[in-house]
């Protein structure tokens, strides 16, 4: 496939989120350890303030980019995307709210997998500049369907 | 590198990062009882272990590990390996 992916309706069958608390919007890159994906913050976004993103947002924004890495690489297999589930966040630092009407990116890099645990570092920038940065460690729930 | 200064690193990130009571930190004793390290901490160690000693333990490592001394023993050898 060709990136970016901006196909709404084919994303949403990659996350375990659904309306209104979709938070990517579109697929900017993908490989085995890293993606980066979009948001465009609109005014009537769940998480949006009155001309802002929330930190919430941010933040959901940043587990849904990771949501969206492994649900795109279980597509690739053929297989239906997991739920998953953040398990810790550390390091968060939010330095600056993102107007509405600009475009949020998110890039996640897998720094480490163990025993099901995914530690992942994330940058979020509007444009070139950075405004958040943060690990997460996700875990996939267990579940014989998408078992090999 | 030689196993007391592996030992002194190891003991050191236990005790500043992990929280370890450094008194309950002995060659015999127990290292998942003592560090009462949860799932999602162990990928921390793994990550401090990788950025301290340049080697990768893998879930399998862990399997054989006891004791505090295994653990140390199985550093050393890892470093000797990728030597």
């Amino acid at each position: 496939m060709q990136f970016p992916i901006e196909d709404i309706s084919f994303l949403k069958e990659l996350i375990p989120q659904r309306e209104p608390f979709i938070m990517v919007d579109r697929l900017l890159y993908f490989d085995d350890k890293e993606i980066a994906a979009g948001l465009l913050v609109t005014d009537d976004n769940i998480l949006s303030t009155t001309n802002n993103f929330s930190e919430s947002g941010i933040v959901e924004h940043m587990a849904q980019t990771i949501a969206l890495h492994t649900g795109y690489s279980f597509f690739l297999k053929g297989k239906p995307a997991p739920m998953g589930y953040i398990g810790a966040i550390k390091n968060l630092e939010i330095y600056e709210l993102p107007e509405t009407g600009t475009v949020v990116q998110s890039k996640a890099t897998i720094l480490q997998e163990f025993m099901g645990v995914t530690l992942m570092d994330v940058v979020t920038k509007v444009g070139e500049k950075v405004i958040a940065v943060a690990k997460m460690k996700t875990v996939i729930a267990s579940d014989k369907s998408t078992d090999n | 590198m030689e196993r007391e200064e592996i030992v002194k690193i190891v003991n050191g990130f236990l005790v500043d990062e992990f929280e370890v009571d450094g008194d309950t930190i002995s060659e015999e004793a127990n290292l998942r009882e003592t560090l009462g390290l949860d799932s999602l901490d162990y990928v921390d160690l793994v990550v401090t272990i990788e950025s301290n000693f340049g080697v990768k333990l893998g879930e399998a490592d862990f399997m054989s590990i006891a004791t505090f001394s295994d653990f140390y023993n199985l550093i050393e050898t890892k470093i000797k390996q990728k030597a």
